[in-house]
């Protein structure tokens, strides 16, 4: 009984193993060493809202609050408070900023990486945030679409189990009792009658039961 | 804080490399499909890698298409190793050694 894993007996056939390990090793030494640099990464936060909350530098007498469910910027003005809702709910990023004259009340939310990937694959790149580069990728549908096509195709023509006589061709099957010497997708091995069926086995009388099977142990 | 690329390098370089010993060491036919399926991911990591490296979503995008054609790959492996059972009686890939005409 097992207790513990364990390496399979035949050890000697692990030895080729080592190789791999030693590319491990090699290739870990030459990406350590590399010079790869930071990474620039994605951008946090991209800007949804301004708000233009007067003309001049208020950014001293504004500040932001949650009040009643919104996220409000009160600025303190000589003529009193003014309050500017900058978004319908609370938790937001929002901040005030001054900028040409003006000062606004900017919300920001987080790039969303998987948003994004939605626009560079339908081609919407002018839907990216500015600073964050991408091709469009609108032709990959179709290539994806045809690879799974011809995948599918290839794998139930591949796999599927012919009767003697039986031609089997892309998208149908015919039973044709005089056919002789038929290319099946095995390679087309010459049985009794004539007739090629799965390749490699004996058949006796046509019958399609394996006689050498030993329960498919790898 | 972005993790630096050589980190992920590192991870790929790891999965590659215990995808190349189970080719190397394994008969059974599907264990070669699943260390494939390693290798392949290997290199998934590196284009997500890098597309963070470079601030790029080119690489994100890209491994979709990569992923995709990984399913397509797996079910041709399959169809294969389908036929290879039929044929021989088993999955070890030692027993297919010589091509059929």
């Amino acid at each position: 009984m097992t207790t513990r894993p364990e390496l399979r007996g035949d050890t000697g056939a692990l030895l080729p193993a080592v190789a791999a390990v030693g590319l491990f090793v090699v290739m870990a030494v030459v990406f350590l060493g590399a010079p790869v640099g930071d990474a620039a990464g994605f951008p946090q936060n991209v800007e949804v809202a301004n708000e233009s909350l007067g003309s001049g530098d208020l950014t001293e007498n504004a500040n932001v609050q949650s009040v009643n469910g919104s996220t409000v910027v009160n600025v303190e003005t000589a003529g009193g408070n003014e309050s500017t809702t900058l978004a319908d709910q609370t938790g937001v990023n929002a901040t005030v900023v001054f900028a040409g004259g003006q000062t606004y009340g900017v919300v920001s939310e987080p790039v969303s990486v998987t948003a994004t990937i939605g626009y560079a694959m339908f081609g919407l790149t002018d839907q990216l945030p500015a600073d964050l580069q991408s091709e469009s990728f609108l032709a990959v549908f179709e290539i994806i679409a045809l690879v799974l096509v011809a995948a599918l195709v290839g794998a139930v023509t591949l796999a599927r189990r012919e009767d003697p006589g039986a031609v089997v061709s892309l998208f149908s099957s015919t039973e044709d009792p005089n056919v002789t010497g038929a290319v099946a997708a095995d390679g087309g091995r010459e049985v009794d009658g004539g007739r090629a069926i799965d390749g490699g086995r004996e058949v006796d009388g046509g019958s399609e039961e394996p006689d050498e099977f030993d329960g498919g142990d790898a | 804080m972005a993790v630096p690329a050589e980190y992920y390098l590192v991870l790929s370089a790891g999965l590659f490399c215990i995808g190349l010993a189970g080719i190397l060491t394994r008969k059974n036919a599907l264990m070669f499909l699943m260390s494939v399926e390693l290798m392949l991911n290997a290199a998934n990591i590196n284009f997500v890698a890098f597309s963070l490296h470079w601030g790029n979503l080119t690489g994100q995008t890209f491994v979709l298409f990569t992923m995709a054609l990984a399913a397509a790959e797996v079910a041709v492996g399959i169809g294969i190793i389908l036929v290879l059972y039929r044929n021989f009686g088993d999955v070890d890939v030692t027993d297919a050694t010589g091509m059929r005409w």
